[in-house]
């Protein structure tokens, strides 16, 4: 019974000091933290190193329209964002170097971009990416943009809508699945093609354009990767031409002729199919892409209801597709780069025969004779029968 | 032979505690993917194979010496002195497992709070498996339950959360890989899953019905390999030729979660599960090993020496590797031959030498 009563006073004890710990030691409050949205890394001048750009997130400034008029008179101007800039060997040497200049330890958990300037990309970016591989704190979904010209200067872009311009460009990137005309690439992808050796990795595109006084970030366009060095750039046809075939097409919109005007056809679903075969020594390949649509806009005067004239569409529809595919396949066989995966389409039917092709690929690639095969339907004319 | 601890356990327990210590393996993923990508998964059928001819094995003691558990056994069979040496391996075993897992742990736990010394989560493992040791194995089986329960409802919630990533053309070709990989590979998975139940053979005079054992491990082999293969097979169809890059390839995975940026960061499924099933895994080991040390040197009481034993597993997990690497290394191409002799080659030689011994026939 005593003994009972000593554990309890004893337990009490604990519970007391418990009070006065602080928690734990590497604890770090959100606001002694500089959150990250975006980073963009560049050619310095300096050939052996490299220029960083950070968006760091000013919290403080973080208020809609609305409220900054009321409460400050809307004497608050600029963004709510400090583009912190600096050169270094290392990617994480040049991140930890921005705490001499900020008065925050950067936090890079919630960045959501990782910017490429083309000319850095065309000299490498693997030992760049490793750094937000291996990174506890990075994560794999941030998405992978490459920059035609000076990656810093699209985070420097306006922003009409929303705050942010890393957010907005993260934003923008997600939404190109409505044009299906830039790729969506996030890190995780991007690395799991880095690993391949033989399909190469893609990155969309991105151009500052300006209007008036204002820059805004522009998208469309696909950066060809070979090994980790761009080679090349696909065209927005280009791109979802290549897109049909990696089955990643998800809506866009295809202009065909009629009688006396044009009529738009929006993507509803496509699938391809990759069959590979290998006949007398050679490589084939046939592609079978379906793909459904409907009538968006119709500017013609003829008489929609003609079974004569829906073929009319889906003829002139499978056309437009296969040129888009027949056309971005001839260029990647030009730049020798296997962006479709098709060496993976070998390796899973001609398991045994792989081990010889995979490690002369570049010389099997170029001459793979592919056939195209679109079906496509236009399946849902809207709700008006003709132009009134 | 009067039993050191007094706690009983059910069948269902038993079955959920043999669960819960199999699904601590998750480490092993890296080193299959070191191995084989494709067909990893394919090597959990062989391996599945190992593990009922071990339930076999283990049937067919219990049936011989009902109510004994190893050590008691070993004593029957090859005699006291030598029967001790045999025991004595064990434990040593026994041991190594719990600072190789400790040691595991404390790494692991360093992505989520790098700046925290390793050595506080070994400690704070140890100290939980001390008290629940303390407690005895009904505590510890009643616990080992929920935190079964739990992890089964998680995996398939991860892997519905994963199925827009997954792209299962990952897993062809089927089968390519050399047959010496292929059976390197499932006896990596049996050394460090269905093997490690060998240590519920010391759990027999705790067990309410001992003749249940071999049901009762046929169950939890019986569901955890499908769910095994399913965790690889996620593995493998989301993060492609690239599983063999991550140091925590299930961590990877459900870091590629993101779903419209509402539903991302999901790290903590993982986390969770690596500690509650690793927790499960270190307590069952300390258990046995605390208990077998204790009927060897016929002890009236174990508690003495739980935290002694704690405090060598820590200081074996501190000293056996230098770094990370050198651990994955051995765990890859070295603990399944390590672990043979424990997880089947002693019981086969044990199951021998108790027939051919005329003194233990009856």
């Amino acid at each position: 019974m005593k003994r009972q009563h000593t554990n309890n006073l004893l337990y009490l004890f604990i519970l007391t000091f418990s009070l006065f710990l602080m928690g734990c030691w590497s604890y770090r409050e959100l606001n002694t933290k500089a959150l990250i949205a975006g980073i963009a890394i560049d050619k310095a001048q300096n050939p052996e190193l490299i220029e960083v750009t950070a968006q760091i997130i000013k919290p403080g400034m973080m208020k809609t329209a609305q409220q900054k008029s009321s409460s400050e008179g809307g004497t608050t101007t600029g963004k709510p964002v400090w583009n912190i800039k600096g050169e270094g060997r290392t990617v994480f040497e040049t991140l930890r170097k921005a705490t001499h200049i900020s008065n925050r330890k950067l936090f890079i958990a919630h960045n959501r971009i990782l910017i490429f300037s083309e000319s850095l990309a065309r000299e490498g970016i693997k030992k760049h990416l490793d750094f937000f591989i291996r990174d506890h704190e990075s994560y794999p979904t941030i998405w992978i943009i490459i920059s035609q010209k000076k990656a810093s200067a699209l985070l420097d872009t306006t922003t009409q809508l929303g705050n942010v311009p890393a957010f907005s460009l993260a934003e923008s990137i997600e939404d190109e699945r409505a044009t299906s005309q830039a790729p969506i690439v996030d890190l995780h992808d991007f690395s799991k093609k880095l690993l391949n050796k033989t399909a190469c990795p893609i990155a969309p595109l991105a151009t500052v354009i300006n209007v008036g006084q204002d820059k805004y970030a522009k998208f469309g366009g696909t950066a060809i990767f070979k090994g980790d060095n761009v080679v090349g750039k696909l065209n927005n046809r280009e791109t979802r031409g290549m897109l049909w075939v990696i089955n990643k097409v998800k809506s866009g919109i295809i202009v065909v002729n009629c009688a006396d005007g044009k009529a738009s056809l929006e993507i509803m679903s496509a699938q391809s199919k990759i069959e590979p075969q290998i006949i007398d020594n050679k490589l084939h390949l046939t592609i079978q892409i379906k793909e459904t649509s409907a009538l968006g806009e119709y500017g013609c005067n003829e008489d929609l209801f003609s079974p004569a004239n829906i073929k009319k569409m889906e003829d002139q529809q499978n056309l437009i597709i296969y040129n888009e595919i027949k056309d971005v396949i001839t260029k990647a066989q030009e730049l020798n780069t296997d962006i479709f995966d098709f060496g993976g389409a070998f390796q899973r039917k001609y398991p045994k025969l792989w081990k010889s092709l995979e490690d002369n690929w570049d010389e099997y690639f170029p001459q793979i004779e592919i056939s195209i095969q679109v079906t496509s339907k236009l399946k849902r004319t809207g709700l008006s029968k003709f132009i009134p | 032979m009067e039993q050191l601890e007094k706690g009983k356990i059910s069948t269902s327990q038993l079955i959920l505690l043999t669960m819960g210590l199999l699904f601590a393996s998750q480490q092993i993923l890296a080193s299959i993917f070191a191995i084989t990508i494709k067909d990893g998964w394919l090597a959990v059928l062989p391996a599945l194979l190992e593990g009922l001819a071990l339930i076999i094995i283990i049937g067919a003691l219990v049936h011989k010496f009902p109510h004994k558990n190893l050590i008691a056994i070993n004593d029957l069979v090859f005699g006291s002195f030598f029967g001790k040496i045999v025991s004595l391996l064990y434990l040593c075993f026994f041991l190594s497992i719990i600072s190789f897992n400790l040691m595991y742990m404390g790494t692991f736990m360093l992505f989520l709070m790098p700046e925290t010394p390793n050595w506080v989560f070994i400690l704070f493992f140890i100290g939980l498996s001390t008290s629940a040791v303390r407690n005895g194995i009904e505590v510890t089986a009643r616990t080992a339950s929920i935190l079964t329960l739990i992890f089964l409802v998680e995996i398939p919630f991860t892997i519905i959360l994963l199925i827009n990533k997954i792209n299962f053309q990952e897993l062809l070709p089927i089968l390519n890989i050399p047959l010496i990989d292929f059976a390197k590979t499932s006896h990596l998975v049996y050394s460090a899953t269905f093997g490690e139940a060998i240590v519920l053979l010391m759990l027999v005079p705790a067990l309410n019905n001992a003749k249940d054992i071999k049901k009762s491990f046929l169950w939890a082999f019986i569901i955890f390999t499908p769910l095994l293969i399913s965790i690889i097979v996620a593995n493998i169809t989301v993060l492609g030729e690239s599983a063999a890059v991550f140091t925590y390839p299930s961590l990877q995975v459900v870091r590629t979660i993101n779903i419209r940026n509402i539903i991302i960061r999901m790290d903590i499924l993982v986390v969770l599960g690596e500690l509650s099933m690793n927790f499960i895994r270190i307590t069952i080991y300390h258990y046995c090993l605390t208990l077998g040390t204790a009927q060897i040197f016929k002890m009236k009481t174990y508690t003495p020496i739980i935290i002694p034993l704690g405090i060598m597993a820590i200081i074996l997990s501190f000293s056996l590797f230098k770094n990370t690497l050198e651990y994955r290394s051995f765990m890859t191409n070295i603990f399944p031959l390590y672990s043979f002799p424990f997880e089947g080659g002693l019981l086969i030689l044990t199951l021998v030498v108790a027939y051919l011994r005329p003194s233990l026939k009856k």
